[in-house]
C-alpha cells in the first residue's frame, strides 16, 4: 500500500500535446499500409498509432509511453485465430445444412452470436490487460488486476439480465463491469476505486430506451397483426399472395410508421445523451489513491467530430465511386469495397485526436498527492495481445 | 561501434522502474556507451549504445531514453540544448523496441503473414473447390435442396404446382443419363429438375443433382414444339453437364472457404455458403467445358445440338451481344454460338403433350 496522500502535493497537471497535422498524417499513412496489405500491418499500424497518442498525453509534465509491438499483436491474432478457424468451419458447414425447418435454422444462426457473446467479455478484459501493462509513466507500468473469469462472469450474469429485461437493466451492465475493469486497474502499486451506482444512469436511461421501447413495441404489433391477417387469408384462400400490408388501414400505417421514426429519432439522439452522462457520472466514481476525477466533456463537440468523421467516411466512398467509374464500370463494386475499408480503417485514428484533446483538456483532478511515492506493482505481464480482440474487432486501436 | 568521447556530463532525470521518484543524474558519453550516474550513487550505470532505445516523446517534453534490458528504467533530458546535443553525440539512435534483431523477427513474421493470407486465397479458391468435388452426392444432397430454395427465392421465384412439366423434364433427364454409370460424386438417379415461377429466363444446377428451371425460360423462345423443345433440351443439358462435371460441389467449396475468410475478417459474421453459392457463377471455363458436354451428351441421345445454338441466338437477341470480356462469368454468346456444331438430330426432346405442358408453365392447368 502506498501513503499517497499523506504527504502529497497539488494534483499532477495532464496535458495533450497532439497536433491535428501530426495525427492526420499518421493516420493516411498507417490506413494506407493496411489497406495494401489486405490488413496484415494493421497489427503495426495499431501499435505505430497507440506509441503516438501515448506520448502525447503529459502527466505532471511526463509523457506515458507505449511499449508494445506489432510483433505481439499478431502472434495473439494468430493464436486466436488458430482456435477460431475450426469453431468458424463447424458453423458454416451447419449452416449449409440448416433447412428451412425453423427451429434448427434458428438455432444454427444463433450459435455465432452467442459465441461472439460469450467470448466478447474475454477479448474485452485480456486486451485492457494487455494495454495496462505496455503502459509506461516514470518507470512504473500499469497493470490489471482481477481474472478473465471474473470479468466474464460478471458480463454473462449482467448482460442477461439485460437481455431477459429488454434492454431495461443495460446501465447495470455497465456500471457493474466498467468497475470491475477500473477498479482493477493500477499504477504501479498504486489503485483506482470506481464506486458508481446503477440508479445514476437509470433516468438518462430510460429517457432513451422508452421510445425505443415503444418503437419496438409498435413494430411488433404490426407484424403480429399483418401475421394473423396473413394466415386467416391464406387459410381461406391458399393460392392467393398475401401482401403484409393487406390488412391495415394506409392512412393509419402512414400515421403509425412516422410516429416510429420520430421515436426512433429521440431514442438515438437520447441515447447519445446517455452514454455522455456515463462518462461524466463515470469519471466522478473514478478515484486514484486519493485523487478524485470530473470530466467537462460536451454534447456538441462529440457529436460534431462524429458528424466530421461521417462526413470524411461518405466522402471517400464518393471518390472511390467515382475514381472507379472513370476507369470502367466492373470495376465499381471492387473500388467500393476498398474504398470502405480504407475509410472505416482511417476514421478511428483520426477521431482520437480531437476526442483525446477535448478529453484530457476538461479533465479536472482533484486530491492531493506524492507522486513520487508511487512504487513497482507486482502485475502480470502478458506475453502476446489481444489475439480474440483483433479476431472480433473489439476497439478500433 | 563507438562515437567520440564526450566527458560533458549532461543534466537528465532517471527512472529506476521501482518508484515514480525522479533522481537526478549526470550522462556522459563514453566510448561505446552512455555512463548513467543518479545523484548520489556510488556507482555509474553503463547503457551500451546498441542497447540504446529512444522513446517517442513530443518535441518540447524533450528526450527519452531507454535500455534494452532494464525494461523500467529510463532517463529524461529536458533541456532543449542539451538533448540536442546528446542527439548529436549518439548518431545510431533507433526508436524503442526496433533493436535490428528485433525488426528482422517483425519482419519475417510479417512477410509469414502476407504469405499466410495467399496461402489462404489459394486454399479458398483452388484446394477446397478441387477437395469438394469428391464429395459423395449423398452428403451434399440436402445442402442442395437449401441452396436450390435460396436461388428461387433470390430470384423472386414461387414453387411450382406443375407434375406435368416437371415430368417431361424428368423424362428428358433421363434420356440424357441413359448410359452413365453413377460415382460416389455423381448419381445420374439424384438427379431432380424443379420448376419455379420467374420472369428471369435462366436455369442453375446445386449441389447434389438439384436442377432449378425459371418459368421465364419458356417465355424467352418460342412456341415450335420441336425446334424450342429442343432448344429447352439444350439448356437442361447444360445444367445437367454442370452437375456430371461436379461444378456445384466445387462452387461450394469455394464459397464455404469465402464464408470462413470473411468470419476470420470480420469478427465472426460470415456469408451464409448456401446464399453466396445463389449468387456465384461458375467461371467462364466451367461454362465452356458445360456447353461442350452439352453438345455430346445432346448428340449421344440423338437430339442434336441445333436446339442449344438455337437457343443462344434467342439470348443474343434478347440480350445483346454478353461479352463483358475479362471480367465476364460467362463466354461471350457469340463464341457460344460459334462452338456450336449446329448438328439436327433424328430424335425431339419432347413430345407434343410434354411441349404444351411446358409452356402452360405455372399458370393453373386448364
Amino acid at each position: 500500500m502506498t501513503e499517497t496522500g499523506q504527504s502529497g502535493g497539488p494534483p499532477p497537471d495532464i496535458s495533450y500535446h497532439g497536433a491535428f497535422g501530426e495525427a492526420w498524417k499518421l493516420a493516411i499513412k498507417t490506413t494506407f499500409l493496411t489497406v495494401i496489405t489486405l490488413g496484415v500491418y494493421r497489427f503495426w499500424a495499431k501499435t505505430r498509432l497507440r506509441r503516438y497518442f501515448w506520448s502525447r498525453v503529459a502527466v505532471a509534465g511526463e509523457p506515458l509511453e507505449y511499449d508494445g509491438t506489432g510483433l505481439e499483436l499478431f502472434l495473439g491474432f494468430l493464436v486466436a485465430i488458430l482456435i477460431m478457424s475450426p469453431i468458424y468451419a463447424a458453423i458454416g458447414w451447419g449452416q449449409l445444412y440448416a433447412a428451412e425447418t425453423p427451429v434448427l435454422a434458428i438455432a444454427l444462426q444463433a450459435v455465432p452470436l452467442l459465441l461472439l457473446a460469450a467470448l466478447i467479455p474475454v477479448a474485452v478484459y485480456r486486451a485492457r490487460r494487455y494495454r495496462l501493462s505496455r503502459t509506461v509513466w516514470r518507470g512504473l507500468r500499469g497493470s490489471l488486476a482481477g481474472s478473465t473469469w471474473g470479468y466474464w462472469k460478471r458480463a454473462l450474469l449482467y448482460g442477461l439480465a439485460g437481455w431477459l429485461t429488454l434492454g431495461l437493466l443495460r446501465p447495470l451492465a455497465h456500471v457493474r463491469l466498467t468497475g470491475y475493469l477500473v477498479g482493477h486497474t493500477r499504477f504501479g502499486d498504486g489503485r483506482f476505486g470506481f464506486d458508481a451506482r446503477f440508479r445514476d444512469l437509470m433516468v438518462p436511461w430510460l429517457l432513451a430506451w422508452t421510445p425505443a421501447a415503444l418503437a419496438g413495441a409498435a413494430y411488433a404489433a404490426y407484424l403480429l397483426w399483418s401475421g394473423l391477417f396473413g394466415a386467416l387469408a391464406e387459410r381461406a384462400d391458399p393460392q392467393r399472395r398475401f401482401d403484409m400490408l393487406e390488412g391495415l388501414d394506409p392512412a393509419l400505417t402512414a400515421i403509425g410508421a412516422g410516429f416510429a421514426v420520430v421515436l426512433v429519432i429521440w431514442a438515438l439522439v437520447f441515447y447519445v445523451r446517455y452514454r455522455l452522462h456515463m462518462i461524466r457520472t463515470f469519471a466522478r466514481a473514478t478515484t486514484f489513491e486519493s485523487l478524485g476525477f470530473a470530466t467537462g466533456i460536451r454534447f456538441w463537440r462529440i457529436v460534431g467530430v462524429f458528424l466530421a468523421l461521417a462526413a470524411v467516411y461518405g466522402a471517400t466512398i464518393l471518390l472511390a465511386l467515382a475514381a472507379g467509374a472513370a476507369i470502367a464500370p466492373a470495376i465499381v463494386p471492387l473500388f467500393v469495397i476498398v474504398g470502405v475499408f480504407f475509410a472505416a480503417t482511417l476514421v478511428a485514428p483520426m477521431a482520437t485526436h480531437p476526442l483525446l484533446r477535448h478529453f484530457v483538456e476538461t479533465l479536472e483532478i482533484s486530491g492531493r498527492i506524492d507522486l513520487d511515492v508511487l512504487a513497482r506493482g507486482d502485475g502480470a505481464r502478458p506475453r502476446t495481445g489481444e489475439g480474440l480482440a483483433s479476431v472480433f474487432d473489439v476497439d478500433a486501436f | 561501434m563507438s562515437a567520440p568521447a564526450d566527458p560533458t556530463p549532461i543534466e537528465a532525470v532517471y527512472f529506476d522502474g521501482r518508484s515514480a521518484r525522479p533522481q537526478r543524474a549526470a550522462l556522459r558519453v563514453r566510448a561505446d556507451g552512455l555512463e548513467v550516474r543518479p545523484e548520489g550513487a556510488a556507482v555509474a550505470m553503463h547503457w551500451p549504445f546498441a542497447a540504446l532505445e529512444r522513446v517517442e516523446a513530443p518535441a518540447d517534453v524533450g528526450l527519452r531514453l531507454a535500455c534494452d534490458g532494464r525494461p523500467d528504467e529510463r532517463v529524461a533530458v529536458t533541456g532543449r540544448a542539451d538533448a540536442e546535443r546528446l542527439v548529436q553525440a549518439l548518431p545510431r539512435l533507433r526508436r524503442a523496441r526496433t533493436s535490428r534483431a528485433e525488426m528482422r523477427r517483425a519482419a519475417k513474421w510479417f512477410a509469414g503473414g502476407l504469405a499466410g493470407l495467399a496461402l489462404l486465397g489459394l486454399v479458398a479458391f483452388e484446394g477446397l473447390p478441387r477437395a469438394f468435388a469428391y464429395l459423395p452426392m449423398g452428403w451434399v444432397a440436402p445442402i442442395g435442396d437449401n441452396v436450390a430454395r435460396q436461388i428461387g427465392l433470390v430470384f423472386g421465384g414461387r414453387a411450382c404446382a406443375a407434375p406435368a412439366a416437371e415430368a417431361a423434364l424428368a423424362g428428358l433427364a433421363e434420356r440424357l443419363l441413359d448410359k452413365v454409370e453413377p460415382t460416389t460424386a455423381f448419381d445420374p438417379a439424384a438427379v431432380a429438375i424443379r420448376l419455379v415461377e420467374s420472369r428471369v429466363p435462366n436455369a442453375f444446377a446445386a449441389p447434389g443433382g438439384r436442377i432449378v428451371v425459371f418459368s421465364g425460360l419458356f417465355d424467352l423462345v418460342g412456341d415450335d414444339a420441336v425446334l424450342d423443345g429442343d432448344a429447352i433440351a439444350g439448356v437442361v443439358a447444360h445444367e445437367i453437364a454442370h452437375a456430371r462435371l461436379r461444378h456445384p460441389t466445387a462452387a461450394l467449396g469455394r464459397a464455404f472457404g469465402l464464408d470462413l475468410l470473411a468470419r476470420l475478417a470480420g469478427g465472426g459474421a460470415g456469408a451464409n455458403a448456401g446464399l453466396v453459392l445463389a449468387n456465384l457463377a461458375y467461371g467462364r471455363e466451367a461454362e465452356r467445358e458445360a456447353d461442350a458436354l452439352a453438345r455430346a451428351m445432346l448428340i449421344d441421345a440423338g437430339i442434336g445440338d441445333a436446339g442449344l445454338v438455337r437457343f443462344f441466338e434467342a439470348v443474343e437477341r434478347r440480350f445483346g451481344a454478353q461479352d463483358g470480356g475479362y471480367l465476364s462469368t460467362h463466354p461471350a454468346t457469340a463464341e457460344r454460338i460459334g462452338q456450336g456444331l449446329g448438328v439436327a438430330g433424328p430424335e425431339r426432346a419432347f413430345g407434343d403433350d410434354e411441349w404444351l405442358a411446358l409452356k402452360a408453365g405455372c399458370a393453373p392447368a386448364g
